[in-house]
């Protein structure tokens, strides 16, 4: 594309759909356990998982740093042979990519749980379904529209994703330089051809998903 | 009555604004090597006081830098290698600060006596600028390939864009050791392991130069901060950053 380097794209797309996939497994499993179960610390982790929504990325960005990386709080209690590479790595970005949709995959997923009426799955129940078949045969095709609206919003921010990255992947050109993060390089060095190029691409991308979202009636 | 009143007052608002105007167009505006944030702040600092003109600087790799000079007009002074900036083309003249030192620090705990140790695995992430934007990550490249080692530590190589992002990485040990230059290691002292001078033969000479950039206005700001780093005052602050 106009000569610019190509590695940011599947970069990018390998780093979003693995955070895509967490956020479906993870992100749904937290929403449905946030909507349905009243347990002590349920208020803790509702802001925890709200937290990367106002808190400024940077500082999250650090904060994640501090935690995960070579001396991380977190890190550091594990035997050397077994401490994950996070920092420096696409494991790293993917971790961004993550935290920075968590909250936007758990809300509207929570509250599409949430909006489910009880008496649905009390009647299932009384039929003989097991809760983990009352989840696959209701609560899931009844919520799945607020579970996809949540994981586009998710996709989209961790497309867009730079703060948490730039800290956690070190921002290196060919192993951890995102389509975003490319676009500031590209800025930053005067490269206004590839810069535009990589914006309009960005830029498309974000458009689909919006429109996709407005069709939904999620936006 | 009144009427008088507010039309002087206005008059005076836009006289203080074109003063404003004026004491703007007296502001040093400089771009500098990222590696040399600190002893440049310091002299900026110390040549605002004295002759009180303002100073601004913005800091990059080389690359950052010359995009800097094209896009922002008012930037009169570039710093950083001569071999770097003599090819932009945007200066009208050179001149000399001092001279340039590759300088090779490992992380805290991590004990090194030569570059050539950088083999061994206990090594496992080595931290360089950009090799191409940046002096120093030039320096270190040249001076891996002269010395035989940028095959063997190709895998190990974490190239960022700054020397003040290898210094960070080093000083959390993110990396096992990082190619900086002295003024930077110098500010590592105590934080990190050992430190050791690339030798000279490695890579190509760093000469430390301030280019003034063609026909840009604040001419007289940049010749009396030129005339300032010839001074003692200048020389003092740039040996103690190793320069």
């Amino acid at each position: 594309m106009l000569g610019c380097p190509g590695a940011p794209l599947p970069l990018t797309f390998g780093v979003v759909a693995w955070s895509m996939g967490l956020q479906l497994v993870l992100g749904t499993a937290l929403a449905w356990l946030l909507a349905r179960r009243r347990f002590a610390g349920r208020g803790l982790l509702d802001a925890l998982v709200t937290l990367p929504l106002v808190f400024p990325p940077i500082v999250l960005g650090y904060g994640l740093l501090l935690l995960l990386g070579r001396q991380g709080w977190l890190t550091q209690w594990l035997p050397p042979p077994l401490r994950p590479e996070i920092v420096f790595t696409q494991t790293g970005l993917v971790v961004a990519a993550f935290v920075a949709g968590l909250p936007l995959m758990v809300k509207p997923a929570q509250a599409a749980f949430a909006g489910i009426p009880p008496r649905l799955r009390e009647a299932a129940a009384l039929l003989g379904h097991r809760p983990w078949s009352v989840f696959w045969r209701i609560d899931v095709p009844l919520a799945r529209r607020g579970v996809a609206a949540g994981l586009v919003l998710a996709g989209g921010r961790g497309l867009g994703e730079v703060g948490l990255s730039l800290m956690l992947g070190g921002n290196i050109a060919g192993r951890t330089e995102t389509l975003s993060l490319a676009i500031y390089n590209h800025v930053m060095d005067g490269s206004l051809a590839c810069a535009n190029a990589l914006s309009l691409l960005l830029a498309g991308i974000a458009a689909l998903a919006f429109f996709v979202l407005r069709r939904w009636g999620a936006l | 009555m009144k009427g008088i009143f507010v039309q002087r007052f206005l008059l005076a608002c836009a006289a203080l604004l074109l003063a404003a105007n004026a004491w703007a167009a007296d502001t040093l505006l400089v771009a500098a090597g990222a590696g040399y944030r600190k002893p440049v702040m310091e002299l900026l600092e110390d040549f605002s006081k004295s002759s009180g003109i303002r100073t601004e600087a913005s800091f990059g790799n080389m690359k950052q830098v010359e995009t800097q000079a094209r896009q922002n007009p008012d930037i009169s002074l570039l710093i950083g290698d001569r071999a770097f900036l003599e090819p932009m083309g945007r200066a009208e003249r050179f001149q000399h600060l001092g001279t340039g030192r590759l300088v090779l620090v490992t992380a805290r705990g991590q004990a090194i006596a030569s570059l050539a140790d950088l083999r061994e695995l206990r090594f496992k992430r080595i931290a360089l600028p950009d090799r191409t934007k940046a002096v120093y990550g030039n320096a270190a490249a040249t001076c891996l390939a002269r010395l035989g080692l940028a095959q063997p530590l190709a895998e190990r190589l974490v190239e960022v864009a700054t020397v003040p992002q290898v210094s960070a990485y080093v000083a959390t040990g993110e990396v096992d050791a990082g190619f900086l230059n002295r003024t930077e290691a110098l500010a590592l002292q105590g934080r990190a392991g050992a430190a050791i001078d690339a030798p000279q033969d490695c890579y190509d000479p760093i000469e430390l130069s301030v280019g003034v950039l063609k026909g840009r206005a604040g001419g007289a700001a940049a010749r009396a901060f030129l005339d300032y780093l010839a001074s003692p005052a200048a020389r003092q602050v740039l040996e103690r950053h190793g320069m």
